[in-house]
């Protein structure tokens, strides 16, 4: 494959909207590092979690619209355009979860609490979890990613997703029964 | 998870997808579907029995460019804006015929509140009128918006439905009688403005924030 050193990742991505997998794995693995350092230049006080997921976020929306990259056009503008609007949404989001949070008082008693029952629930590992959530249908993967991970309202997350509150509700229970089933912890 | 996990992932979910064709391209798509039926409605109505006339006066002529233009480079803005990258006065470009628009209208309407003061009465025949010969243009515009990226969606939204009702208005100037001025901004660019207006507050619904799903690739 001819590779122009001026945008190697045309030729790449190119390769990629046919469905060459080799390409878009060597093209994602190129523009990781781009942007991370994108990110890092646009907010530098951000921390490195931070900067992990508005980099993830990127690398999934490039692949959701991937198909909008035109032919001819170089591949760098179009990518940072994807990552700046990532890092916006990131931003929004962080300012509206903190304006939700408040500092919890220091309790002058020590509470009597019910221990959690880590005997009867199996633990489950993060990234095993995040691997059943990736294969869920999108729909179900939209409202637990919304709702789940995001942590926004049934209303915001209609608000963002164009699917109606009850649509979401019906998502996000179908999405948590997967989920129990993949992880044998169904209700009995 | 780790970017190295998600590369992965998405490594794994990929198929081959047709890539969107260039913006004039789907303009063009987009006319092709919306100017139709506006011409059959001007066919059903009858065109007004002035409009020769009318088309020889400078102000009605430049109006309806006006209108075809904002028709025309709204569109193509709404169609860019689902692209990444779009450079930024694409984005902005609406706005000149817009202005031109509605710089028009308020020469119009001067010009008539000193000749003959102002005129108005309800007529609440352009409404639906416009509302109906849009329904067709704003449909496939935005169908057409949903396969870009919904980032920029609310511009998209904007510039779409405004581009669908100029030209829907430049349909509904070929049949509708009446042309005061007062007439024209109350009634028909009001109708433009709140059609607008109500699309781009329903830009959730219209274009939902879920990835839009790329041609011949089946959802991960």
């Amino acid at each position: 494959m001819m590779v122009d050193e001026r945008d190697p990742w045309t030729p790449l991505m190119d390769a990629a909207l046919k469905g060459d997998r080799r390409a878009y794995e060597c093209l994602l693995r190129d523009v990781t590092p781009v942007i991370h350092r994108f990110v890092r230049r646009q907010w530098s006080s951000a921390q490195a979690s931070d900067v992990d997921d508005i980099v993830q976020e990127t690398l999934r929306s490039l692949h959701a619209v991937r198909h909008t990259f035109q032919a001819g056009r170089p591949f760098l503008p179009w990518l940072l355009a994807i990552a700046r609007h990532r890092l916006l949404d990131h931003r929004r989001v962080l300012v509206r979860q903190q304006s939700r949070e408040r500092p919890i008082e220091p309790a002058d008693e020590t509470l009597w609490t019910v221990p959690t029952n880590t005997v009867h629930e199996g633990s489950v590992s993060a990234a095993a979890l995040r691997h059943v959530i990736a294969r869920l249908p999108p729909r179900q993967r939209l409202a637990i990613d919304l709702m789940g991970l995001k942590e926004l309202s049934l209303k915001e997350a209609s608000a963002q997703s164009g699917m109606s509150v009850a649509a979401l509700k019906v998502a996000s229970h179908r999405a948590i029964r997967s989920l129990r089933k993949a992880f044998g912890t169904e209700d009995r | 998870m780790s970017t190295e996990r998600v590369i992965q992932s998405l490594v794994q979910d990929l198929r081959a997808v047709r890539r969107l064709p260039a913006t004039g391209r789907r303009l063009s798509l987009w006319l092709a579907f919306a100017v139709p039926p506006i011409a059959l409605i001007v066919a059903l109505m009858g065109v007004r029995n002035d409009l020769w006339e009318r088309l020889g006066e400078g102000l009605y002529l430049a109006e309806m460019l006006v209108m075809v233009a904002t028709g025309l480079i709204g569109g193509y803005g709404a169609l860019a804006a689902g692209i990444p990258g779009t450079r930024r006065r694409t984005l902005l470009a609406p706005i000149v015929p817009l202005g031109a628009w509605i710089g028009l209208l308020a020469f119009q309407y001067g010009r008539e509140w000193r000749e003959v003061g102002a005129t108005f009465w309800l007529d609440f025949h352009c409404i639906p009128a416009i509302a109906v010969i849009s329904l067709v243009p704003i449909a496939t515009m935005v169908s057409l918006i949903r396969r870009g990226s919904p980032d920029r969606r609310a511009v998209a939204v904007l510039w779409g439905t405004l581009a669908a009702a100029a030209l829907a208005n430049v349909g509904l100037r070929l049949f509708h009688p009446v042309d005061s001025a007062l007439m024209v901004i109350a009634w028909q660019f009001g109708t433009v403005v709140v059609l607008t207006g109500l699309a781009t507050a329903a830009r959730g619904h219209l274009v939902p924030n879920a990835p839009a799903r790329t041609a011949g690739s089946t959802p991960a």
